[in-house]
């Protein structure tokens, strides 16, 4: 980068920018068959406390025909003197110009990125849009959460990866070679249409009648008509990066993360990583307590994180823990657990984990009422809370944390009454036990219900942006006691969060119009700027309301039902139903299949360790 | 176990490349990496939170690279500083080389006490032709004043002014195709520092000299202690 120093000298948190960072690889570019630059658009900080990049990072430079560099959205005054200067977005192996990769891959974590992700091709030099872009670019490709509904980003990538990259990844860089993609890349296209998990937006032409979509259809005769997600099989073996990058610079989860499963089945109904990441499936504790040791060793991290969407649900967990424990001790190193259940088992392991270091401690009972948790399918009681909250005051927490959603279906104003009084009750426990009345708290954390794509609650509307501006204000006031800290999540962030997941192609536009207003880092507090949304919205002639707003009937052709997770939707409709009558769905692990579909689909089952086994798979829901 | 007691190894390091753009305190964590992954014997502190017993000769601004840098660490026991060497030296992070490691005597004083003064190299682009001899009238004219007045940002975005003048110890300077090159020696230590940026700033605006927005490169080329 020209005027390297003198740019870094002027901005904050130059090291985002420099890598250079331990167990980096850097390759040979004339060595290679295929360069790919993959893209988190957000900071370095969150970019690089995201597991996935590690993992990719690892298994397409593992490939003697290929490597991969990090690129990572400049923060705003990074990004003003690229652009007067006229400093082309680079990456930070190489510090070479992103046009000079072949591949482009953009990691889709959260909706509120998106705008970041037109601004980094506008920074890389790129035309934005997929039709406009030749054989001189690179094949601009994303996955990640947000792919499974890729309808409104589907005008800027050229294609989508569905499901877990590991594999896909590795197939798509095999024929890109094969083809020599860059210089057949209408060839390479449809050809990787057949892959498994690949979606190439341009391939599907979308109809619509009254403003409702009518079919979303392949162009081609030999193009799926659905494009089904991807898993892997024998997760005790996937490729896991034992040489993860360890950044120079603070970010934001600072430690070894360990993944110790992946899916999750509880089954709650807002949650789509709990339909997305499905089966449930573990490492072996051999695996984990060889790969901690390694990992020990190779990064120099005295921390370790023990990662899942619910750690404590791991079948082997306190075995895994003591081992861990042990072998670690020596080496001063801690163990963390991100995510933990309210119960008192998972007390006990944080308990038993922290015996020196005291973090604070989350629960999500998510709703106030016993009512409303049953019909998200939280699976949790109050007196579930209230033993966890009793045991982790017993243990010496004085501090602790609770997740509460408003606005979820079905919610009436004693639901959000029961956040204040379970709240209060919280801290009364604590209090009661003893705790002293200048050191309890109890921090409540209020976010809004946002529709996602792929769960029970995708039909519903969200609640009225006022609504939910009208709950957060009466929250506030009735959490009023010095020990209780109310948090909440700004309401017209989560509208336009509702707006981009469940969107459709008609929103590209408006997305586009956002970024060229000035739209960045809309999920940063102190940029999210909502004038300049609804002046994009206005300008393109887009209602967001119909998005966010809407009530889908079962019926209705939904934007991303040409994206299969391999849940059914017989399954999530009676899943719906059943949450409209408060009825809860116990865990495929308890006994029960609930008959999702998917390992019927996958013709796989959950992979559990500790002889545990799962009830008989229904494949007819 | 008095902490006292252990043995204390003096490191000599270099910081430049990417690792200049590394703030202090991601340098001391950079550092925990470095130690942890060198896996030698290195004593940790008592307590809730156990970390390692480091002590850095000076902080650096990020930015500066910095050539002959300290930094102490206990161990638990004596270990052939060639050893240490080997060890620290292939784990170290991109842009930070060890130059020397040797034991330094237990009762020697916690090197931040000690560190007086810090000598920097500083190249700045200059916007006009300057001749040496109208340079050394500048550099002249600048120390001759009794004060020089620079606002630091203090808490709460509030500016203090301070006087830099009497931690301004030596400054000399030439000139190589049309590029200032500034040799400062400044206060350092806990007792205040000056800065080598906020001296070049008011070093120019004294002589009105016009610089061009170019790199701007400042080293820390020593370190010196009591």
């Amino acid at each position: 980068m020209p005027g390297a120093n003198y740019i870094l000298n002027r901005v904050q948190k130059p090291a985002r920018y420099v890598g250079g960072e331990w167990n980096i690889v850097r390759k040979n570019w004339e060595s290679v068959s295929v360069k790919v630059a993959f893209a988190f658009p957000d900071t370095y900080e969150v970019g690089m406390s995201y597991l996935g990049l590690q993992i990719l990072y690892y298994v397409v430079n593992s490939r003697r025909d290929a490597l991969m560099e990090r690129v990572f959205a400049p923060w705003i005054d990074m990004e003003k003197e690229m652009r007067e200067r006229r400093i082309p977005l680079f990456s930070l192996e190489s510090q070479k110009p992103v046009s000079d990769f072949d591949i482009l891959a953009f990691t889709l974590q959260y909706e509120m990125t998106f705008t970041n992700v037109i601004n980094m091709l506008d920074l890389a030099g790129l035309p934005l849009h997929a039709d406009q872009r030749t054989d001189k670019h690179p094949l601009v490709i994303a996955g990640g959460p947000c792919a499974f509904n890729p309808e409104p980003l589907s005008d800027f990538i050229d294609l989508f990866v569905i499901g877990e990259g590991e594999e896909v990844l590795s197939e798509l860089l095999d024929l890109w070679i094969d083809l020599e993609g860059k210089a057949n890349r209408e060839r390479f296209l449809v050809e990787a249409s057949r892959i498994p998990g690949i979606y190439v937006p341009s391939l599907y032409e979308v109809s619509y009648k009254d403003g409702k979509i009518q079919s979303t259809k392949p162009i081609l005769g030999e193009i799926p008509v659905a494009v089904t997600k991807r898993v892997v099989r024998n997760f005790d073996k996937v490729a896991f990066p034992d040489r993860p990058i360890v950044p120079t610079t603070e970010i934001i989860h600072d430690r070894i993360m360990l993944e110790i499963a992946r899916g999750c089945t509880r089954g709650c109904r807002f949650c789509q990583a709990g339909m997305i990441y499905r089966p449930v499936r573990e490492k072996s504790p051999v695996t984990l307590v060889s790969q901690a040791r390694k990992l020990v060793a190779n990064t120099g991290y005295g921390e370790i994180s023990l990662t899942s969407l619910s750690a404590s649900d791991y079948s082997c967990i306190t075995d895994v823990v003591r081992q861990l424990l042990d072998e670690l001790q020596g080496r001063k190193t801690s163990i963390s657990l991100p995510s933990l259940r309210v119960d008192a088992f998972s007390i006990e392991l944080a308990k038993e984990i922290q015996r020196t270091r005291r973090a604070g401690l989350t629960f999500a009972p998510e709703a106030g009422t016993q009512r409303l948790r049953d019909t998200i399918n939280k699976g949790v009681t109050e007196e579930d809370l209230l033993t966890a909250v009793s045991a982790a005051f017993d243990a010496g927490w004085s501090a602790l944390k609770l997740y509460f959603m408003i606005g979820l279906p079905t919610e009436k104003m004693e639901d959000i009454e029961g956040i204040t009084l379970l709240s209060r009750r919280v801290l009364e426990k604590g209090l009661s036990m003893g705790v002293s009345p200048g050191r309890a708290k109890v921090t409540v954390s209020v976010s809004s219900f946002v529709p996602k794509a792929h769960t029970p609650f995708q039909w519903e509307p969200q609640a009225a942006q006022d609504y939910l501006i009208d709950m957060q204000k009466t929250l506030k006031k009735s959490l009023k006691e010095k020990s209780l800290v109310f948090h909440w999540h700004d309401p017209r962030v989560s509208f336009i969060e509702a707006v981009v997941a469940r969107g459709d192609r008609r929103l590209g536009k408006a997305l586009e119009k956002a970024w060229s207003l000035g739209c960045r880092f809309d999920g940063w507090s102190e940029c999210f700027n909502n004038h300049l949304w609804q002046k994009a919205f206005e300008l393109t002639g887009i209602e967001p309301e119909s998005y966010a707003y809407k009530k889908y009937a079962y019926e209705d052709l939904l934007p991303w039902d040409h994206i299969h997770t391999g849940v059914s939707k017989k399954y999530l409709i009676r899943e719906h139903q059943r949450a409209m009558s408060a009825e809860v769905t116990p865990d495929c692990r308890a006994g029960n299949c609930p008959g999702c579909g998917l390992c019927a689909e996958f013709l796989t089952e959950p992979e559990l360790y500790g002889g545990r086994k799962i009830a008989e798979i229904q494949d007819v829901v | 176990m008095g902490v006292e007691r252990l043995p204390r190894y003096r490191m000599l390091y270099s910081k430049d490349g990417p690792a200049r753009f590394i703030s202090h305190l991601d340098l001391v964590r950079t550092f925990e990496r470095v130690i942890r992954r060198a896996d030698i014997p290195a004593a940790f502190s008592m307590g809730f939170n156990p970390h390692l017993i480091f002590s850095f000769a000076a902080p650096l601004q990020v930015g500066i690279g910095g050539e002959s840098e300290y930094l102490d660490i206990l161990l638990k026991n004596e270990v052939p500083p060639e050893e240490l060497y080997a060890s620290i030296g292939s784990v170290l992070s991109e842009g930070i080389c060890l130059k020397g490691i040797w034991q330094a005597p237990d009762d020697s004083p916690a090197l931040m006490s000690v560190v007086e003064w810090a000598e920097y190299k500083v190249k700045v682009g200059l916007e006009e032709q300057l001749s040496a001899g109208a340079l050394e009238g500048y550099i002249d004219s600048f120390l001759k004043q009794p004060e020089i007045i620079v606002g630091r940002k203090a808490k709460k975005g509030r500016v203090k002014s301070i006087d830099i003048r009497p931690g301004i110890y030596d400054l000399g300077g030439f000139i190589k195709d049309n590029t200032l090159i500034l040799q400062m020696k400044l206060k350092t230590g806990s007792n205040g520092s000056v800065r080598p940026g906020e001296t070049l700033d008011a070093f120019l605006e004294h002589n009105s000299l016009a610089v061009r927005p170019v790199e701007i490169d400042i080293v820390r080329t020593g370190v010196f202690l009591r």
